[in-house]
């Protein structure tokens, strides 16, 4: 009774009171909370369309950078191919097979038996670059040598193709290393790190292989559209052959780019090899082929959504023209 | 009159900066994605460009080659050129001198100019060879029609390395004189009867390639009328040269000056002609009628015919017949006369000789050759 007549003395005299209303009017919340929802759906609805089309442009992205792959590994292995050397195995519109060149030399000296050749050295003072190769020869592998033959002109030049039986490490100036003589080397080119090689030959290869000709190192690879039944899609496959290799002479395949579209052969191929000869016109003659042309079809691993449609299905595709440069 | 305090703190602000946060992320990783696309994209463009100038590279060196190095390079030596194009990129050629033939050619092209992230460099290699004509030479002296060897003039199929002349073959005597009938065709007044005037492994062949016009005017991949083609010096026929010789003018071989036919003699140091090899052609006949010297291919459309001492180490063909006389010519590598007229007759008189030797062919055919890719696999990818 006391307080609540105190309390109506202050309002009657207008006594200034501190305020007690510390929350929202009804109509106050509903305001806001309607607020907060166009707000909230607004971000939430942009946030689902971000992550959309964030996830829809990493797919698209990898499915192009899978078709750049394919498109930056294979042209320098078929470029290199010596179609009228017969350096193409096996062709069709799926798979190729050929000699794949992993780099070349030159022949420093001969043996008199002619079973063996030295190198020259990767690095020389003089600044040359005549030795060159991706991996170091190994028994097994093939070199193909340059054969001047007996006449002047180049019309009866050939290259000999020969198995490397052995490599040896030389570090000498001598008829077993590589001779200041030949003019190849400088004294202070050779060291254990940067030597001459000794590659044993069979078969023994021919007199007329002299200090100067040229060698190419090659090993038989295989490129071909390839079906993974581990995760059941579509790869680029590789193998490569060394005879004599333990415990296989071939690796197994395995894929190096990929996924792409399964094979087919109404033109929607993941990958797609065509050979066409000097005229532009198809041909399926393995010595007549002069260039090369590869498509390879990539499809998305997920729906995409760029654009705020129906989600659809990615594809995308890349066309690469090799001219082969050792063809005549 | 009263106030009040309130503690209205709202959350729209709040939402506001996490949304712009969220969403600064996001559109952050897309930045970052398309970027990264982008720059893949500049650089396999790069690749392109830079595999572009390195193939200019190993063209352009080809085509801008200098026969004169074909001499002046030895073994091991090398010859650098660089070329730029469109775009700010370069290709950089390294030609190595290899024994023998041969020559590597090494171009690294470079190419991108938006920094190091979207530049590329590719190195090819090429393995080329010396083109050189394949003229069968089987004796000194080569005839279709019938040769008349007199006087004291000698010719001789023993293989000769003239003095000062390096980077030869190892030596190898062919025939002194090759024709289709020795026994006709082949006169030798004033020889003892055991034809001194004639030596060589053997001294005489008598072959139907001697008959057959190809032996003289096809030369495996090429022919005489591409050497023609190629010549540095063309004469018109029906002339008569003298002062034959070098001339050097400003310490340079003049080779603009139509009786400069480089310098046979070697010297040390060595002459600036010595490595001036040119090929001459002249159409129609010719007469050289004094003394003089000269040195690489002599191509004569008529007959050519010698009354001086003049001296030659090169190689000739005549379409027509050689006629020397008098003091003579001292002729050293290989003649082919090919004869075309009939009954046509080559004579070797007087102090005339004609000395084979595969040193001065082959110097000359190499120093007149331009290089070329080697068949199959001259190219090739270097790592």
């Amino acid at each position: 009774m006391l307080i609540s007549a105190v309390v109506r003395d202050v309002r009657e005299k207008g006594v200034a009171v501190p305020a007690d209303r510390a929350g929202f009017t009804l109509v106050e919340l509903l305001i806001t909370m309607a607020l907060i929802s166009l707000v909230a759906g607004a971000i939430v609805t942009l946030l689902v369309r971000q992550q959309r089309f964030y996830r829809s442009t990493s797919v698209v992205i990898d499915t192009r950078q899978q078709l750049r792959q394919a498109a930056s590994m294979l042209p320098s292995d078929l470029r290199g191919i010596s179609s009228i050397g017969g350096d193409i195995y096996a062709m069709s519109d799926s798979s190729l097979e050929f000699r794949s060149t992993f780099g070349g030399s030159i022949v420093c000296v001969t043996d008199p038996g002619k079973k063996r050749v030295t190198t020259v050295p990767r690095r020389l003072a003089k600044g040359s670059v005549l030795t060159s190769w991706s991996v170091t020869p190994s028994i097994g592998d093939s070199v193909a040598i340059y054969n001047d033959s007996t006449s002047s002109g180049s019309a009866d030049d050939v290259w000999s193709l020969h198995q490397i039986t052995k490599v040896t490490i030389q570090t000498t100036y001598d008829t077993n290393g590589c001779p200041v003589a030949t003019g190849l080397v400088q004294l202070g080119d050779l060291s254990t790190s940067n030597p001459s090689y000794e590659l044993g030959l069979s078969p023994a290869q021919s007199i007329n292989i002299k200090s100067g000709a040229g060698m190419r190192f090659f090993r038989r690879v295989h490129y071909s559209i390839y079906y993974q039944a581990s995760d059941a899609k579509w790869y680029l496959g590789y193998y490569d052959c060394v005879p004599l290799r333990l415990p296989a002479v071939c690796t197994p395949i395995r894929a190096i780019a990929g996924p792409f579209q399964p094979y087919a052969t109404n033109g929607t191929s993941g990958l797609q090899f065509a050979y066409f000869d000097s005229t532009g016109a198809v041909t399926t003659t393995r010595s007549a082929v002069a260039r090369i042309s590869l498509v390879a079809r990539g499809k998305g691993e997920t729906l995409v959504n760029l654009t705020g449609g129906a989600s659809t299905v990615f594809g995308d595709s890349l066309r690469i023209e090799v001219g082969l440069r050792n063809r005549r | 009159m009263y106030t009040t305090t309130k503690a209205r703190n709202g959350v729209a602000l709040m939402m506001a900066l996490n949304a712009l946060v969220i969403i600064g992320v996001l559109v952050t990783g897309v930045v970052f994605v398309v970027t990264q696309d982008y720059r893949i994209a500049a650089n396999t463009a790069s690749y392109a460009r830079a595999a572009a100038a390195t193939e200019l590279g190993l063209n352009r060196v080809l085509n801008e080659w200098n026969l004169a190095d074909n001499a002046r390079l030895k073994s091991g030596d090398t010859l650098q050129r660089v070329y730029a194009t469109s775009g700010g990129g370069k290709a950089t050629v390294l030609v190595t001198r290899l024994p023998g033939v041969f020559y590597s050619i090494v171009s690294e092209g470079q190419a991108g100019a938006r920094g190091i992230q979207a530049s590329a460099r590719r190195r090819y290699g090429t393995l080329c060879r010396l083109d050189t004509p394949n003229i069968p030479f089987m004796g000194a002296l080569t005839g279709r029609g019938n040769i008349l060897v007199g006087g004291s003039a000698l010719v001789s199929g023993r293989d000769v390395t003239p003095s000062g002349w390096s980077d030869c073959p190892a030596v190898s005597d062919v025939a002194g004189i090759v024709m289709s009938d020795t026994t006709a065709g082949l006169k030798l007044p004033g020889c003892s009867i055991d034809k001194h005037c004639v030596d060589g492994v053997p001294k005489f062949i008598q072959t139907p390639a001697a008959a057959d016009t190809n032996t003289y005017f096809n030369y495996g991949n090429s022919t005489y009328q591409d050497l023609a083609a190629m010549a540095n010096l063309t004469l018109a026929g029906g002339v008569t040269l003298t002062g034959i010789g070098p001339v050097v003018v400003g310490g340079q071989c003049a080779k603009s000056v139509t009786v400069n036919w480089g310098e046979p003699n070697r010297a040390s140091p060595a002459g600036v002609c010595e490595s001036y090899f040119p090929i001459i052609h002249v159409l129609g006949s010719v007469l050289i009628a004094s003394n003089g010297r000269g040195q690489g291919i002599l191509l004569v459309d008529g007959d050519l015919n010698v009354t001086g001492g003049f001296t030659f180490k090169g190689i000739i063909i005549v379409r027509g017949t050689l006629n020397s006389y008098g003091t003579g010519a001292k002729l050293t590598g290989g003649v082919m006369a090919a004869d075309v007229s009939i009954d046509a007759q080559s004579d070797v008189l007087g102090n005339s000789t004609i000395q084979y030797s595969s040193c001065v062919v082959q110097t000359v055919l190499r120093a007149s050759a331009f290089p070329k890719a080697v068949k199959q696999r001259g190219w090739v990818d270097l790592y």
